[in-house]
């Protein structure tokens, strides 16, 4: 049952691989882009003294 | 309307508030189209297990068109009405754009070589995706190419309304020229050709990337909007200062 689900018809190596890409893609560009953001909210809510600069521009 | 989503925080205060439904919604139908698309679904009569690269293929290539059409609007809102979020928006988009033309190649290549014999042809289909995604790298490199991060801009809002030109030879390629790769078979007159079996997996994970798409870019414009503040406090820490 298990190596049918993994073979899937002699194409498991090609499938998987595509999943397998493509999980670590989007997974890492997720997890980067979230750890970006809250790591310079934090470090605008030091420099702000936590009003976080609204109101201000942001160009 | 433009005026309305011009200031930042305002937007940030609605996608912010956007952002945990949008979560949900994108986390249950990726695991429920995953497991329908790897699991449940049946094999292709003529493709056998290798349409299970579809499901993943398909939104892939949507997301880069999709991507890439929004980064040429900012272009021209950035150059035509100078919308202050426009290059911050194009700056978010540009980097996730740019992976999913990546997957959409690889993925193509992964289906293309147990199905045709080859990871890859110079089929119109295949070469137009391929320029699109150099279209990506060259904004990315034209945005982030200067030592002043707001020269680049405009540059690269030129590029990505270039690049515009591309979008719809990658959409009718199939159409135009006589290609390997197979025509349209969900947006296509008489409705989709694919059975409800297929279909639902698909539009599932069409679903689950559309809502990814949109968190990943809320979470680069929010980092974007943060660093630009920071850069502006410390500018003018700089100039009470005298540094400059």
């Amino acid at each position: 049952m298990m190596g049918n689900l993994f073979e899937m018809g002699q194409f498991g190596g090609f499938i998987w691989a595509s999943y397998a890409i493509a999980a670590l893609a989007l997974g890492w560009m997720f997890i980067a882009s979230w750890a970006h953001a809250r790591k310079l909210a934090k470090q605008l809510k030091n420099e702000t003294g936590g009003s976080g600069g609204n109101g201000e521009s942001a160009d | 309307m433009f005026d309305f989503m011009a200031n930042p925080t305002r937007f940030m205060r609605i996608a912010d508030w956007l952002f945990r439904p949008l979560l949900l919604v994108t986390a249950v139908t990726m695991a429920y189209g995953l497991y329908l698309g790897l699991f449940a679904s049946p094999p292709d009569y003529q493709q056998g297990e290798t349409v299970r690269i579809i499901y993943i293929h398909v939104p892939s290539a949507w997301l880069a068109l999709f991507g890439y059409v929004g980064l040429g609007l900012c272009g021209l809102f950035y150059i035509v009405w100078r919308h202050p979020l426009a290059d911050i928006a194009a700056r978010a988009i540009a980097p996730v754009g740019a992976m999913f033309a990546f997957l959409t190649l690889v993925t193509g290549a992964l289906w293309g070589k147990p199905m045709w014999g080859a990871w890859w042809v110079w089929d119109a289909r295949l070469t137009s995706m391929l320029i699109l995604f150099f279209f990506y790298l060259g904004v990315i490199a034209l945005a982030n190419g200067f030592d002043r991060p707001e020269r680049g801009s405009r540059p690269a809002a030129l590029l990505a309304l270039v690049g515009l030109v591309n979008v719809p030879i990658v959409k009718f390629s199939v159409d135009w020229w006589h290609t390997l790769h197979q025509p349209a078979s969900i947006l296509r007159r008489g409705g989709p050709a694919i059975d409800a079996s297929m279909l639902t997996p698909l539009i599932l994970m069409l679903i689950a990337c559309h809502g990814y798409f949109a968190l990943v870019v809320i979470l680069r414009m929010r980092a974007l909007i943060a660093a630009r503040r920071i850069a502006n406090i410390e500018l003018k820490r700089l100039g009470n200062d005298g540094g400059i």
